[in-house]
Order: structure tokens, then sequence, then C-alpha cells
């Protein structure tokens, strides 16, 4: 347990995943604002010819970019991307269906309503996660099949991409503002520390750790590799690589099994 | 309907709707139409002799493109009293009432103009191809060349001076006529009327789909013998992409609305930087600091609220000394029943 005056933390993100959600920010807010150029009509209408056209050239570009950044993060760590797929597809125990259950109400009334503990990947967060995901390669392939152009995958089918390109900007649209809402720590249980999880050293603060993923953060702190203890008011350094404890045996056979 | 500022100098043009009636019973295949359209736009044709494959096929080219705006179509049928029955059919722009193609043009490019017809702009076109996806007659065409998308314009710059289109102009069977929308609807309707005796399937096209189409078709055969859709209809996943452009909007403005709510419910609510804890020998996470009225509270909790600040070390040593009582007595629990079992 921490001593007086020291605080510990656990690694939860490493570099790897950290700059690959960072350019998810960055990426998604230039390709939204170049994309909502077209998709919303009124200011389609009123932006100048060369301005469409550099908007589409860019909107192009930036997606480029990022599909690069899925490439190169997933060829640096691909465990990232693989245990993330894991993580959703993951059969749900007792709390994790206990968690859903009580996540709206909490979400209204966080004072009163108690969350169950929960793994490294909430139940709830699993379902956001996919939902995401899906939205995410849906822009990238649809996109790739816009891009090609009517002449080469014919009017029918260009119609039904664009179609799912508009769907995913729909689901994009909406569940960005949840997962802002939740990731910056909005929410006052969440506290704006939330947002420095990923986007900062990638290191939680214990108190944090077992708030949110409780079943996780008992399983880090009785491992103790991925922890580290630093005094109170100072930081520790930068997350770069983290031990996957279940994988190397020093936790629980199954991570998110409940206690 | 919505005009863009583009009235034309003869004013009948700008009060009335117009239209083009084509009458397929006095068509004689001649296509000086479809030429006097490439001529009038100057839209390229191939330059060199045999340029074009052989097609069997007496349409050329095969389909209107960005360079041809009015194609005209040859279907051959066995019947009629020299064995051969040929189906003349007119494909172009219908300038549609309920035009799909303005419908999903994002930059405004495709716009009404005033007479009912519908035009593309080529100082805003940026050749997206949207117009494409909410055609149901598969008319505007990419150009290449421009890089914008082309089709019929219904020669504005020629009604603007008091003609008429160029393909009517060219017309020596008098197949094509312009004039006023509701004229040209009376007559196709008593040419029809006049035709069935001959032609049992003839129809009047463009009366009223889409909300009426401002190229009338007379058409001998029926409609289907030409290629034209019956009861056409701006393709599904054009509406339903128009569809999710408001209902994005309702979605996000719901959306922040409940969050913002949640968010207005919940002000008051606050959690303590670091009240919880793990200890590693008891397996077990406490939330520090939190004093009851009859004591301390070890379970594992979140959303408490305010507490009071106590003492760490003295829970611990209290619940270290609860949990060792429990132990002994699940021990002693434990070997008695194991005397019972034996015995």
């Amino acid at each position: 347990m921490a001593t007086e005056k020291t605080i510990r933390y656990i690694a939860r993100h490493d570099i790897f995943k950290r700059i690959w959600h960072w350019s998810n920010i960055v990426f998604a807010f230039l390709l939204l604002i170049s994309g909502l150029i077209l998709f919303i009509d009124p200011i389609g209408h009123s932006v100048p010819k060369l301005g469409l056209q550099v908007a589409g050239v860019w909107h192009r570009i930036f997606a480029v970019s990022w599909m690069s950044v899925y490439v190169v993060t997933f060829i640096c760590r691909p465990s990232n991307l693989i245990n993330s797929f894991k993580h959703i597809f993951h059969a749900w125990d007792d709390d994790d269906k206990e968690f859903m259950a009580k996540f709206f109400p909490y979400m209204a009334n966080p004072k009163n309503v108690h969350l169950p503990k929960q793994g490294f990947t909430k139940s709830g967060q699993r379902i956001s996660d996919a939902a995401m995901y899906l939205i995410i390669f849906g822009f990238m392939i649809s996109g790739i099949l816009i891009w090609m152009g009517p002449d080469a995958i014919g009017v029918t089918a260009f119609s039904f991409f664009l179609f799912c390109h508009d769907l995913c900007t729909f689901g994009f649209s909406i569940l960005i503002f949840i997962h802002i809402y939740l990731g910056a720590g909005i929410i006052p249980s969440y506290t704006p520390r939330a947002a420095g999880w990923i986007l900062g050293n990638g290191y939680v603060r214990e108190s944090d750790a077992l708030y949110h993923w409780g079943h996780w953060a008992e399983d880090e702190l009785n491992a103790e590799v991925n922890v580290v203890e630093v005094p109170e008011g100072s930081q520790p350094g930068q997350a770069l690589k983290i031990v996957d404890i279940y994988k190397e045996g020093l936790g629980p056979e199954h991570e998110e099994s409940s206690k | 309907m919505q005009y863009k500022d583009r009235p034309l100098k003869t004013e009948e043009y700008n009060r009335h709707e117009m239209a083009i009636l084509f009458d397929a019973s006095k068509c004689t295949g001649c296509k000086g139409c479809q030429v006097a359209c490439k001529q009038w736009n100057q839209n390229a044709s191939p330059v060199f002799s045999h340029e074009y494959t052989f097609t069997g096929s007496y349409e050329s080219p095969l389909q209107n493109d960005s360079e041809t705006f009015l194609h005209m179509t040859f279907d051959e049928y066995d019947g009629g009293p020299l064995g051969v029955e040929w189906a003349f059919g007119r494909e172009a722009c219908h300038h549609c009432t309920n035009a799909g193609c303005v419908m999903a043009c994002p930059t405004g490019a495709c716009h009404y103009v005033a007479g009912g017809f519908v035009d593309i702009d080529p100082e805003v076109c940026i050749g997206c191809h949207y117009c494409q996806t909410g055609c149901p007659f598969d008319i505007p065409k990419h150009s290449v060349r421009d890089g914008i998308e082309r089709k019929c314009w219904m020669c504005l710059d020629r009604l603007e001076e008091g003609r008429t289109p160029a393909c009517v102009g060219s017309c020596t069977s008098n197949a094509l006529e312009f004039g006023d929308r509701e004229v040209m609807v009376e007559k196709a309707q008593a040419r029809v009327e006049f035709l069935k005796d001959r032609f049992p399937d003839a129809v009047a096209y463009g009366i009223n789909e889409l909300g009426g189409l401002h190229v009338i078709d007379v058409l001998p055969y029926g409609a289907e013998k030409v290629g034209l859709p019956i009861n056409p209809s701006i393709p599904f996943w054009r509406t339903a992409s128009e569809f999710l452009r408001p209902a994005t909007a309702v979605g996000v403005v719901a959306t922040v609305g409940l969050l913002a709510a949640a968010r207005i419910n919940s002000r008051h609510y606050f959690r303590s930087t670091d009240a919880l804890e793990y200890d590693k020998a008891l397996d077990e996470t406490f939330l520090i600091g939190k004093v009851n009225q009859d004591g301390f509270e070890d379970m594992p909790t979140r959303g408490e609220g305010e507490f009071v600040e106590a003492n760490k070390d003295e829970i611990l040593e209290a619940l270290r000394e609860e949990q060792a009582q429990a132990i002994k007595a699940n021990r002693n629990l434990a070997s008695q029943n194991k005397r019972e079992g034996d015995k």
C-alpha cells in the first residue's frame, strides 16, 4: 500500500496506443470539418467552388494519413489492436451485466447508483469500442470506394457506399459526444484527470484505477510489474511499454472474472 | 419549386413552365437532333474514321455521356406490316419537377431555372458525382476533361434569345415541339388517343412522373420498350442519405441535450482524489476516510459524496482485526462440520 506522501500509479496505455489515440483526435476533427462541408447542404451552398475543391483534396490527404497511422501503430505494437478486439468479444460476466444495467441511471445520478468492479475494459466501453471500430473502418472502406468513383464501381454501388459514409457520420457524430463526455471527465464522477490517461503519460492513479476497473487494478497492484510509486505532487514518466500480466501468468486466468 | 436568379429574357418562359414534346410516332430516327445538340454545345466527337468499333446497333454512341447530352435510341422488334418495328427513344435529361440531382447536389450547382428546367452551373460544380446517385434515368455524366458533371441544359442561352432548344429547331419531321407545358401535355394526350388503334401500348410519358417532367414523350410502344422506367423514383440509397442529414442533426441535439441534463443533475456530486486504496495482504480495496455514525465501512464503494477525513491506519487496523476474527470463526465452523461429518 502507498506510504504516506506517496502515490501509486498503474501504467495503462503505452506510447503507441497514445499516439494512435492522439491521431484519432486530430484526424477525426480535420476529417469532420472537411467532410461536413459536403454533408451539410447550407454550408456546401455557401462555400465557393475553390474552397470546396480544397476541402475535398484535404479530406483525402487527411484520410490517407489517418489510415497510415493505424497501419504503423499496428505494425509497431499489434497486441494493442488484437487485445482491443479480444476485450470486445470477451464473454460478459455478472459484473459486466450489472454494470451495463446500472450505467444509464449512474450517468444521471452518480451519487446514489453504485457500479460493480470491472476488468480492463468495462462492458459499456466494449460496446462503445465495437461501435467506434465499426464506424472508423466503415469510414475507411466506404471512403476508398467512393474515391474510386461511379465509373469504377457503378452508380448503384457508389450510391450505396455514399450512404454508408453518411451513416458512419451519423453514428460518429452521436458517439463522439458521449465519448468526450465520459473520456474527458465532464461527468463529475470521472474527473478531468480521465483525459490525461490516454492523452498524457498513460499512467492512472491507484484510486482512479480502483474506482473504474477494480478487478484489473487489483490484479496489477498484486503483480506490481506495471506499478510505480512516486512522491505526492510529482508524476511518473511516460508509460512506454506495458507488461501483459495475464499473458505472462502474473494475473488471474480470466481478467474479467468476478471475485 | 425554387428558382435561382436565372430569369430568361423571353418573358413567356419566366411566367410559364415550358416543355419539349417528343412524338416518337413522327420520329424518323435521322439523329439530326443529336447532331444539332453536339454542334450547339460544342461537344466533342471522335475525329478519326472508324474510331467506334462495330456494335451491331444503329445507336452511335451507345449511350449518353459527358459529350453526348442527347442520345437517340433504336430498339428493333419483330412485327408490323414490314416485319420489323423500330421504337425510337430519346435519352436525355427529363428536367424533372422533383429532380433527384438537385436534391443530391451538395454545392447548389444543380439547380432549377425559370421554365422548370434543371441546369448544372459549371462555375459551382466540383464533379463530386452526387447528382448521378439521384437520377433515376442515369443522365448526368462526369467530364474527365472539365472535372464537372454535364448534361442537357435545355439550351438556356438559346431560350434567353427567344429561340427553341437546338434539337427542336433541327427536327424536320415535327417530332419535336417546344412550348407551354400544359399545352404540350394536352397535345401528348390527344396524340396517344389517336395512336391507340394502331399502337395499343402507346403512352404519354412524363405528365406526372417525379412531379411532372419537362420533356414529354409520346411513345407508341410504351416506355419499357425504349428503356424508360415505369413510375421512376429517386433511387433508394439517395433518399436514405438525404434522410440521414436531418437525422444526424436531431441525434446530435438530443445527445448533447441529454448529456447536459445529466451533467446538471449530477453537478453537486464529487469524488475524492485518493479515496480508494488496495491492500495486497488483505486482497481488498478500501474507501479511506469514510466514517459513519456507527464506525467504519470497509466495502469497496463509489458515489459516496462527501466524507470526513479519518486516520487510514486506524481503519485498516480495525479491519484486519475484524477479518482475523472472521477467519478464525470460519475455521472453527469448518472443524465442527468435519467432526460431525466423521460421526
